[in-house]
């Protein structure tokens, strides 16, 4: 299991807490709100957009994979997923719009999954989260 | 691709494909498609804040530095000190002033359809049940626009909301809009629009109850704006910094778009002195030039931007440079406002339109290096 955060929008969270917890993972701590930071303001500038929410929970890596390979089917509301594995705390933050892509930054770098490539990207978020495991178990 | 008006470009992007433009979108957005109206209508309102709002002004004139120096020489630049405050929030009220400037921008785009039509809409595409709108969720509102800003506002619906909680409804609907506007020609706007609002009460006379807001929202005009610099002048600070100021001293005068609107802004007050609306405005400052006025009339039309009658002048004279859909496909401003039609300026319309499409094309033109340079800045 790893502990992660969530970001994501606030009608989102409900049923993201529910089903994290139906596959056997965790709550650590309940919703907050999330305000972007500079570097991320340029991703949230939607009038339309819900207040983003933050939380914490563990779940296994195959769960946060079956997460990020869902936006990539999500046609009603297009969105990616910023996973940042670059600091001390696992993060994964909503994207709205950017065509369903998964981006995945770790000490290596960025690495960008489009949608198109969503057969080979579900090997590909395999192998980039597998290593995340031990960094981030709980 | 979300809605959003992008400072760096002046460019509005809607979600969804393109549509036939209709100028009855921002002159009567109630009457014609109001989903797209109310999302084109609150983009633009962005467009004159960042012409009339200093602090805006500036937050635009950074991110184009930013974009210039890397085009120049290559170094990635991080968001600057205006970015940084854009997001802080004042302790006092816990809004920064990004809430801000889209609170108002929400509270404009709700107050120009009104709570009935919102409600209907609504109900009819299933974002409320019937009975919802009986009552507020948190219990917290009683007046019909407050419960409809608590279920539909959104996140910027929550600014005005916590305003209200904090100063009460009345005051907030009657000072909110011209206090955001001054808060905004400051260099910290959470600070100073909490300093506004706590004092104007004391200083100008609120109205009755049921009282006519626009006509409020204009006679009071010029009080508020003499209160807020004075409040303004006592923390050091000289002056209210208004948008064009902002524009014709740095760098934005070499960005196409920013410098055109410039010159708009310019011609506007022109032609508002031509016109004598305001009367008032000129007895009070007998030794003001005209140029000096007109300015300062313009201030006043685009602090209450979404007031009809306002938004009918800065439809026509200042429309938003480009609106681009998902699909790629653009309105441009003579496409939206159409003002070819009109035969008296029909000659010196068409004179522009040449220019205008080479605004039109800067605006996407930026966006697209603008995203280049993100990429390069982020990594993605």
């Amino acid at each position: 299991m790893v502990e992660f955060e969530w970001v994501l929008a606030e009608g989102q969270a409900s049923n993201a807490k529910d089903e994290l917890v139906r596959s056997g993972g965790t709550i650590v701590s309940d919703v907050t709100t999330y305000k972007p930071g500079p570097d991320e303001l340029d991703d949230y500038g939607d009038s339309q957009l819900e207040p983003l929410v933050v939380f914490t929970g563990t779940a296994a890596v195959a769960y946060l994979i079956s997460v990020l390979v869902k936006a990539w089917k999500d046609i009603k509301y297009p969105h990616g997923y910023f996973v940042d594995a670059s600091g001390e705390k696992l993060r994964i933050r909503i994207l709205p719009g950017r065509g369903g892509a998964i981006v995945v930054k770790d000490k290596s770098g960025i690495k960008t999954i489009p949608q198109e490539k969503r057969v080979q990207g579900e090997n590909l978020l395999q192998s980039l989260l597998s290593k995340l495991v031990e960094r981030y178990a709980k | 691709m979300p809605s959003r008006f992008q400072p760096v470009s002046a460019l509005i992007e809607v979600e969804g494909e393109w549509e036939p433009p209709n100028p009855l979108i921002l002159t009567a957005p109630g009457q014609y498609s109001p989903r797209i109206s109310r999302t084109v209508l609150h983009e633009t309102a962005h467009y004159w804040q960042y012409l009339s709002e200093g602090f805006l002004t500036l937050l635009a004139e950074e991110e184009w530095g930013r974009l210039v120096v890397f085009e120049r020489t290559g170094a990635k630049c991080p968001p600057g000190p205006i970015r940084h405050e854009f997001l802080r929030p004042d302790p006092t009220l816990g809004i920064s002033p990004q809430d801000l400037h889209e609170g108002v921008a929400r509270w404009w785009e709700f107050m120009s359809q009104g709570p009935q039509r919102l409600i209907a809409e609504a109900l009819a595409d299933g974002r409320l049940r019937e009975g919802a709108v009986q009552s507020s969720p948190s219990g917290k509102h009683t007046n019909s626009f407050d419960i409809v800003m608590e279920l539909l506002g959104g996140i910027y619906g929550k600014v005005y909301l916590e305003v209200a909680e904090q100063y009460g409804p009345r005051i907030t609907i009657a000072f909110f809009a011209l206090c955001s506007h001054f808060a905004l020609q400051t260099r910290h706007p959470a600070y100073f629009f909490n300093q506004f609002i706590q004092l104007a009460p004391n200083e100008i006379e609120l109205p009755p109850a049921g009282f006519n807001l626009e006509m409020f929202l204009k006679n009071s005009f010029l009080k508020v704006r003499n209160l807020c610099l004075q409040i303004v002048r006592r923390a050091g600070e000289d002056k209210l910094l208004m948008g064009g100021a902002v524009i014709k001293s740095g760098l934005l005068l070499e960005h196409p778009v920013y410098r055109w609107s410039f010159h708009r802004l310019n011609y506007l007050a022109k032609i508002l002195v031509d016109i004598k609306d305001f009367p008032e405005f000129a007895s009070l400052f007998p030794n003001a030039s005209d140029h000096s006025v007109g300015i300062l009339m313009l201030d006043g039309l685009l602090a209450c931007p979404i007031d009809p009658p306002n938004r009918g002048v800065l439809s026509a004279w200042l429309p938003p440079p480009c609106v681009r859909f998902s699909d790629g496909k653009t309105w441009d401003f003579r496409q939206i406002c159409n003002r070819e039609l009109v035969p008296q300026i029909k000659e010196k319309e068409w004179a522009l339109t040449l220019e205008r499409r080479r605004i039109t094309e800067s605006c996407i033109d930026i966006r697209e290096r603008w995203a280049h340079f993100l990429h390069e800045y982020r990594g993605y």
